[in-house]
């Protein structure tokens, strides 16, 4: 077990991972790129409005937890938030990223089943498969950013420094632990196909263990130590800082979180890899 | 030369959990749970660059659990599996396809999944769309093809990359005949650049057509590994030769045995082995192939009573066995095209009987009725008179004009009126070993003789210019023949009587022309006709003089 640990935590092999991924991403990023138009456009097959609806579902579902959280339950973010537009802002800054991300999550345990004739019939870079889910989230992530950018007009709030500078580190915290969790997450569905439902349950519950509805001090103390447990709550601060504050108000996640990301993508993906030459005894 | 694909000791086992609990229990305690399928067992063979290789085997021998360990899509239990080159697989139809994306689509997230890049693809998707002809059919849903198309496509985009290795499962038995001509064309093209190719098929002919090579699988072992026509030989004794039935000693009878010296009838099975089975046994066993038990019992087994044999009639005379002999009496279980065997048949009276007539027939796999024979037909006399208990055997001289493939004989001994005494439908398994010379979907075999004929540009005249004549003796005048020409239907040595000479509009008498000879020399697709012509002048002038030319007409 300990050999485990120190295998999983030696820099050399964290760094030779880093380094495949991105040398996978660069000699496959044509067929990537493919499949993650096909990956869209597959969900939406059919569909009158067909493509559209890649942006259009999340910024619906954005809109109506927004509107309950405002106009229902009338949660305003201090005295001063009239109306509850900045309220709004600070939901939609940290409810983005988890909606992407809990859609890529919540596919990553079946990709590689639901392509049993890729990964089994050809010789197939498997590996393509769980990028293509990461990347198909891009659309709704940045619909939600921008419907963020525009509110922040309007009400004068963000700032340059945070679009510029946080926002675009923000981005890659996302790709790297996100992808991390989908290499994970895919491999391991292979051979137990309820990871499934286990993450289909723990994605709606974390929902509220996650600080994307409180606002600042709003939450019990003992959430507060349930936050700091999960990295997905960094994630959600680093961009609580970019589109809300335009400022670092939690240097602590800032540093907290690539580490995180980046061991947990290295994590994933030798995972990912070690698994991958027996995905074809489970199909 | 080097190897393209290098494979020892490879074993593939599968763990079987009967409940995927029982997976997940023993992940977590470690206890075993799964009890293991071993799918290949020590497999060891290499692949040369530039060889076609075939693999056969039954169900489950463990022929596509191979190809994907070779492919990569599998991962071995132990042993080594080198492979040099860009490998290509069609393991399954339509493999790597979508069913709801159109043919184009396919064709481009296809190729690029095979690892080439869109441009690449795009490059080649005129030669793909061309060589599965299906022009027509690019913008429908693949869904929509019929199971021909989908192989026709799958294997166009397949073979497209231009692989160093192709391996290709059971695909190509999908397509039209002419799509199958095709591609076999195409992997000879692949061979003749110096790729390998490792091919499954359970078609012995197209295996023996294009293999070099071949590998019998028999569960999860190579049990053979040799020249094709000797391992499709033995993949099809194991594949038609009869499992032991379960033995009633009511059905007894019915075993078709080779009888022996004294008794004819055993009552228990296969006591004894004749001896061209127990050599040919040994042979094999010699050669140096592990044979498996089960193989050697295969080979041994002696009785070739199908399975599917129905018997009926009065049985006042039975045929108590059937077989098949060489021209030297051995007694054979498959036979050569064009060689001449014996059936024999042992004829045993119950009690006395006569005006009794022989027949028999042969039908293929599919019922196709292919000759049938009887002496009746024959305008033969029936058997002499049988006095009870008598035994007799019946030979029937035969050539076995057929192709290869196993053929049903029926027996039968019937009354002159129709009455049938015995009837043993489908009753011997006819095994005819490959042929590689004919066309893989011969039934039978017509012996060619293959002796090229050529037309003459005028079918039947062949005109010859003639002279100038030099003075032989007396009256005679000779000049030299040289012509090239082909004459439909003249008979090769004898155009003696057929030249008839002409000077001007006027055709010469014999009596001017009989020292005519002329012959055809040369073979092929010409004729050059040599000799010399003799003219007799009556009165010993020149014919030459007042510039007369003259002509002969070959006719025909």
């Amino acid at each position: 077990m300990s050999l485990l640990l120190t295998r999983m935590f030696e820099p050399r092999s964290t760094v030779a991972a880093l380094q495949e991924t991105i040398g996978m991403l660069r000699r496959h990023r044509e067929l990537v790129v493919e499949m993650t138009r096909r990956e869209l456009l597959d969900r939406y097959a059919g569909n009158a409005l067909g493509g559209i609806w890649a942006v259009a579902a999340p910024l619906l579902i954005l809109g109506a937890n927004v509107f309950a959280l405002m106009y229902i339950f009338r949660i305003r973010f201090s005295e001063t938030d009239i109306g509850g537009m900045r309220y709004a802002i600070f939901i939609l800054a940290g409810m983005t990223p988890w909606l992407a991300m809990s859609d890529a999550i919540g596919r990553a345990s079946t990709v590689i089943v639901n392509s049993a004739n890729l990964v089994k019939q050809i010789v197939f870079p498997s590996e393509i498969l769980p990028i293509k889910l990461v990347f198909a989230t891009l659309p709704s992530l940045f619909a939600g950013i921008f419907v963020v950018f525009v509110l922040n007009l309007v009400s004068g709030n963000g700032s340059l420094f945070g679009y510029l500078v946080l926002l675009p580190l923000c981005l890659v915290y996302y790709l790297v632990l996100v992808t991390g969790f989908v290499y994970a997450l895919a491999a391991l569905g292979v051979f137990l196909r309820d990871i499934r439902d286990v993450t289909a349950v723990i994605l709606s519950v974390s929902m509220f263990l996650h600080p994307i509805y409180y606002p600042p001090g709003a939450a019990p103390r003992w959430l507060g130590v349930i936050f700091g447990a999960s990295p997905f709550s960094h994630m959600i601060w680093c961009f609580h800082d970019a589109l809300f504050y335009g400022q670092i108000t939690r240097p602590w996640s800032w540093v907290i979180c690539p580490i995180v990301s980046v061991f947990l993508l290295s994590l994933g993906w030798r995972i990912f890899r070690t698994l991958r030459p027996t995905f074809g005894n489970a199909l | 030369m080097t190897d393209a694909i290098r494979i020892s000791e490879l074993n593939k086992s599968y763990r079987v959990w009967r409940r995927s609990r029982d997976m997940l229990m023993e992940a977590l305690l470690g206890r075993q749970r799964h009890h293991e399928f071993h799918a290949l067992r020590d497999v060891s063979f290499n692949v040369p660059r530039g060889s076609v290789v075939g693999i056969m085997g039954q169900n489950g021998a463990g022929k596509s659990t191979l190809l994907r360990i070779v492919a990569g899509t599998l991962d071995a239990t132990s042993g080594s599996v080198e492979v040099a080159g860009r490998i290509s697989a069609i393991l399954e139809l339509g493999s790597g396809f979508h069913a709801e994306y159109s043919g184009r689509e396919n064709v481009l997230l296809g190729g690029m999944c095979l690892g080439l890049t869109r441009a690449e693809v795009q490059g080649r998707y005129d030669e793909i769309v061309d060589f599965a002809e299906l022009q027509d059919f690019m913008d429908q849903p693949f869904r929509t093809y019929s199971s021909g198309m989908q192989a026709r496509l799958t294997f166009a985009v397949a073979t497209c990359v231009d692989p160093d290795i192709l391996i290709v499962d059971e695909a190509l038995g999908v397509g039209d005949a002419r799509f199958q001509l095709k591609s076999f064309d195409r992997i000879r093209q692949f061979k003749n650049r110096g790729k390998s190719i490792l091919l499954v098929s359970h078609s012995i002919t197209s295996i023996v057509a294009i293999c070099d090579r071949a590998i019998l699988l028999e569960k999860g072992r190579v049990v053979a590994d040799g020249d094709p026509n000797d391992v499709g030989n033995l993949y099809h004794e194991m594949l038609f030769a009869p499992r032991e039935k379960p033995d009633t000693a009511a059905s007894a009878p019915v075993s078709l045995l080779p009888p022996d010296e004294g008794s004819s009838v055993v009552p228990h099975g296969r006591l004894e082995v004749p001896k061209p089975y127990a050599e040919a046994a040994n042979a094999r066993n010699a050669d140096g192939a592990a044979l498996p038990a089960g193989l050697d019992a295969l080979a041994l087994d002696i009785l070739p009573v199908t399975e599917r044999e129905r018997r009926y009639g009065l049985r006042g005379i039975e045929i108590i066995s059937t077989r098949i002999v060489d021209a030297k009496d051995r007694v054979t279980r498959s036979v050569d095209s064009l060689a001449e065997y014996k059936l024999v048949c042992r004829v045993r009276a119950n009690k006395p009987m006569d005006d009794v007539c022989f027949g028999f027939h042969v039908r293929d796999m599919r019922g196709l009725d292919l000759f049938g024979w009887d002496m009746l037909n024959a305008g033969l006399p029936p058997l002499d008179p049988f006095v009870a208990g008598e035994e007799r055997d019946i030979a029937i001289g035969f050539r076995a004009n057929l192709a290869a493939n196993h053929y049903f004989m029926s027996v039968t001994l019937a009354h002159w009126d129709g009455t049938k005494e015995d009837v043993r439908f489908d009753a011997y398994d006819l095994i005819v070993k490959p042929t590689p010379q004919l066309f893989h979907a011969s039934l039978v075999n017509l012996d060619i003789a293959f002796e090229p004929r050529y037309v003459a540009p005028k079918a039947d005249i062949l005109t010859i210019p003639l002279g100038p004549f030099d003075h032989d003796s007396g009256y005679l005048w000779k000049c030299p023949i040289s012509a090239e020409g082909v004459i439909s239907d003249n008979p090769e040595n004898n155009a003696r009587s057929t030249l008839a000479v002409f000077e001007a509009d006027r055709r010469l008498g014999p009596a001017h022309t009989d020292h005519a000879t002329i012959r055809r020399v040369g073979k092929g697709g010409y004729s050059h006709w040599e000799g010399w012509m003799f003219l007799s002048t009556s009165d010993g002038t020149d014919p030459n003089q007042n510039g007369r030319r003259y002509v002969a007409l070959l006719v025909k």
